[in-house]
């Protein structure tokens, strides 16, 4: 008779869950799988297919899924597990996810409670747990999910790093998985975010974007038409695409802009991490230090923050704001984590522009320093400052208009290959 | 090529040689070389009419005498590769009349589609190349209603489809009776699984046993076994068993003639079938999954004692009534004392109360108490012809089986069902 284990309660994440039963079937190649459903297929024929045996004595798998949340049918899974034949095997798996665990109790929910601990109770049973998919908010632990993974594949990975692939997968624990078994056949030993955003799969929001402005930094034409053309048979539209250019044309201005105003080559990029953060008189202070920064700009932050910036430093008179301030709940102590930190306060207001994560923010500069300054060394210093700034203005203005003819004008294609002939062009007149 | 032929004749040569491309494995395949598989061949001269399909699966080859008497006229031979479906409905929509094939050749043959031929190791392409077009026209000759049509098809490469030889290697296996195949694959054609990724629990063996010729199917649970008649084996020369997959044997049933004998040789993962006018060419699965299905010795030399014999009507006059509650299972009561049978049935879910019904006057050989599965004994009894049936049961219970009195040719295994609904019951 085969070692496995019954009956098995599998729940939790899709794809790991499925995998279990593939590595099951692989392992035991001799057993004879019979598949229920415990939604569309009638109790009695299920407990009829459990309840006989193979003629020729070979031993069954019976697998059942897609349970559907009803008291009738857990009760009868529970009895069925309790009364299964030793010689058939029982599998129940929750295909439909419908078994639900508290977030923050990591308790199963009250629903399932007493159907999952009545199966863990019986003698050999093994509850198979696959966790709930991962959410930003465990932006932690997913972190440490995927650097696990990696290490167990016998790769490194840098958090920084483990944060862009979840940007780029999103955090489907299924999604992640085969994407980093995937990745791992041809990977380095220690991961780069060049190769996560060579390889990785792009399934979230970001990713498009993340892909997309790596393409122009590698200042390849073909490698952006070769990306858009992938998006845009994907599904995705123009205008999606153009406003990325866009935004990487803003970023590159914004670069050169620091570069031309005297800015240090290795201070650019943190400077550039600090667009969008309010008081920009503040964060953009050159005499400040950067924590220093954060300490003054705490102040400024909420409606009556920015209200008050407003009008006491800057002179602009209260009256001309029309902002209705609604009555604001007692402002809670700033939350202390373990370690006895005081937690960060957000100072990005919303909507505004920021760079998501630092090596786009690296990738940007070193495409202005590497692609378009240093290839023009032999120009004086200050009439290269002057070209290269004004380079970066008249590609931003380009696209920008570019971007306004996508929205309204009638040939996409042609705008947005505009566009990228632009942006990754690093001559200057 | 150029043919005169009456429809019925057409229709009978496609009904035979179109099976393969006419089925939804073809008409559904999304290949690069899906425009042949869809497609038949038909090949012309003085002396055969040929119609040829194939799919991965299966091919076959239907050829007739090209005789003037039987309606068959070859003005010019040759050969044509036409799109099976849209033929076979011009042939069909025809009626009763001649029918005109006529092959116009281009000038030159356009491409109409290119593929990789990823077998060759140096990749070279492939192209699929229309060669002409296949003019048809029809002509009713009734005194009062002469109607004539017109209508062309595409004519691919003949040469672009791979010749089949048609078992010169292989080894013969069996010759039986066309009828009793079809006879065979209606006894225990309702047993197999619509669908098996193992692939031998949708299939129908072919096994020898005590120079018996048995076809087997089982869905794990239950067995059907069709003892084909000795009287109308002509000769079993191996006893390598066959598995062939039940949807493909259905085809082959379709097209046999069941007054012919018919002819199964195996070859290098291949099974021959072979009657005259008739060759087919089925893929078999490999020799792992051939010997996945159990030897039916297992059920024929088990010892079954008597239990009951029913009246067929009355036995399944007590199945169709508790099958209201539970199709799945029931409990069989036998009493010997006084000679009944209760068939009493439970339903999980809470959804229904239990149900019972009663024969009596029976003659019964013991007491037993056991658990079966109605649908299945249902399904058994579809196919018994017999009027009396007779329930026999093994020494440990755990399966019955089921035979007509009259008919030992088919002979049906059930397993018990454990359920604990029943133990109060």
């Amino acid at each position: 008779m085969s070692s496995i284990p019954s009956p098995i309660l599998l729940f939790g994440d899709l794809y790991v869950s499925k995998n279990n039963i593939l590595a099951a079937k692989r392992k035991y190649p001799n057993l004879v799988w019979v598949i229920k459903s415990a939604t569309k297929d009638s109790l009695n024929d299920i407990r009829a297919v459990v309840g006989t045996s193979s003629w020729d004595d070979s031993e069954k798998v019976v697998l059942i899924q897609e349970l559907p949340n009803r008291k009738n049918v857990r009760e009868f899974l529970l009895d069925l597990a309790k009364n299964c034949p030793a010689k058939n095997k029982l599998i129940i798996w929750d295909s439909n996810n419908e078994i639900g665990v508290d977030h923050k109790t990591q308790t199963i929910e009250k629903t399932w409670a007493e159907f999952v601990s009545g199966i863990n109770q019986i003698q050999g049973a093994k509850v198979i747990n696959n966790g709930d998919q991962l959410t930003e908010k465990d932006s932690i632990d997913s972190v440490n999910i995927v650097i696990k993974k990696f290490e167990n594949e016998g790769k490194v990975i840098e958090p920084r790093d483990a944060k862009l692939m979840l940007s780029i997968v999103g955090y489907d624990r299924g999604m992640i998985e085969s994407e980093i078994k995937k990745m791992c056949l041809t990977a380095p030993d220690h991961i780069t975010p060049q190769f996560i955003l060579d390889n990785a799969f792009p399934t979230s929001k970001e990713s498009l974007f993340y892909k997309m402005a790596n393409a122009m930094d590698s200042g390849s034409y073909e490698s952006c038409i070769d990306m858009v053309e992938r998006f845009l048979s994907g599904g995705t539209n123009h205008n999606f695409i153009a406003e990325i250019v866009v935004k990487k044309a803003r970023w590159q201005l914004a670069a050169t802009h620091l570069w031309y105003s005297g800015l240090d080559w290795s201070n650019i990029s943190g400077k550039l991490m600090e667009m969008g953060k309010f008081p920009s008189a503040i964060w953009h202070d050159f005499q400040i230090g950067s924590s220093e920064k954060k300490v003054q700009s705490e102040t400024y932050q909420g409606p009556k923050g920015i209200l008050g910036y407003l009008s006491e430093n800057q002179g602009i008179p209260e009256r001309i704001f029309k902002i209705k301030i609604e009555e604001e709940k007692e402002p809670k102590e700033p939350k202390k984590s373990k370690d006895g930190k005081t937690a960060k306060v957000k100072t990005t207001r919303k909507g505004a522009e920021v760079i998501p994560m630092s090596f786009m923010a690296d990738q940007t500069v070193d495409f202005v320093k590497n692609r378009i300054v240093n290839a023009n060394r032999e120009i004086p210093l200050d009439d290269l400052k002057e070209r290269v700034l004004n380079r970066a203005i008249k590609v931003y203005i380009f696209v920008q208009n570019k971007l306004s003819e996508i929205r309204y004008g009638e040939n996409p294609d042609q705008d947005l290959q505009e566009m990228l002939a632009a942006i990754v062009n690093t001559r200057i007149i | 090529m150029k043919v005169c032929i009456k429809q019925s004749m057409l229709m009978e040569s496609l009904n035979k040689g179109a099976v393969a491309a006419l089925s939804d494995d073809a008409q559904q395949d999304t290949s690069t070389h899906a425009l042949l598989i869809k497609s038949i061949k038909i090949t012309a001269d003085d002396k055969n009419f040929v119609v040829e399909s194939g799919t991965n699966f299966m091919t076959v080859k239907y050829s007739v005498a090209s005789k003037e008497e039987d309606g068959i006229s070859v003005k010019e031979s040759g050969c044509v590769v036409v799109p099976a479906k849209e033929f076979y409905e011009w042939t069909k929509n025809s009626g009763d009349s001649n029918l005109k094939i006529e092959l116009h050749k281009l000038p030159n043959p356009e491409v109409v589609n290119t593929v990789e031929d990823s077998e060759t190791d140096d990749s070279r392409k492939m192209t699929i190349k229309k060669i002409g077009v296949v003019k048809l026209s029809t002509a009713k000759k009734e005194k009062s209603n002469k109607t004539a049509g017109v209508w062309e098809l595409p004519c691919y490469n003949p040469s672009e489809l791979k010749e089949i030889i048609y078992g010169t290697k292989s080894e013969k296996q069996f010759e039986i009776g066309g009828s009793q195949l079809i006879d065979a694959l209606s006894n225990v054609g309702f047993v197999p699984l619509a669908k098996d990724w193992e692939k031998y629990m949708d299939s129908i063996s072919i096994q020898v046993h005590d120079k018996n010729l048995y076809f087997a199917a089982t869905d794990g649970t239950r067995c059907a076994l069709y003892k084909v008649p000795k009287d109308e084996i002509v000769e079993i020369q191996s006893e390598k068993p066959l598995l062939i997959p039940k949807s493909i044997l259905e085809r082959v049933a379709k097209v046999i003639n069941k007054d012919d004998k018919v002819s199964f040789s195996y070859s290098e993962d291949r099974i021959y079938v072979t009657q005259p006018h008739l060759k087919m060419r089925l893929a078999s699965p490999d020799k792992t999954v051939i010997d996945k299905f159990p030897n039916i010795k297992l059920l024929l030399e088990k010892k079954y004692v008597d239990l009951v014999e029913m009246n067929r009507a009355c036995l399944n006059d007590l199945l169709i009534y508790v099958s209201i509650v539970n199709s799945s299972s029931a409990l069989f009561t036998f009493k010997k004392e006084d000679n009944t049978l209760i068939v009493k049935a439970v339903s999980d879910g809470g959804k229904y109360s239990p149900i019972a019904k009663k024969a009596d006057s029976l003659d019964l050989s013991q007491d037993a108490r056991l658990i079966w599965n109605v649908g299945h004994l249902i399904d058994g009894l579809k196919v018994a012809k017999s009027d009396n049936i007779m329930l026999k049961i093994p020494e440990n219970l755990k399966s019955v089986k089921v035979m007509g009195k009259d008919n030992e040719n088919l002979i049906y295994f059930c397993m018990v069902v454990e359920n604990h609904n029943y133990d109060d019951v």
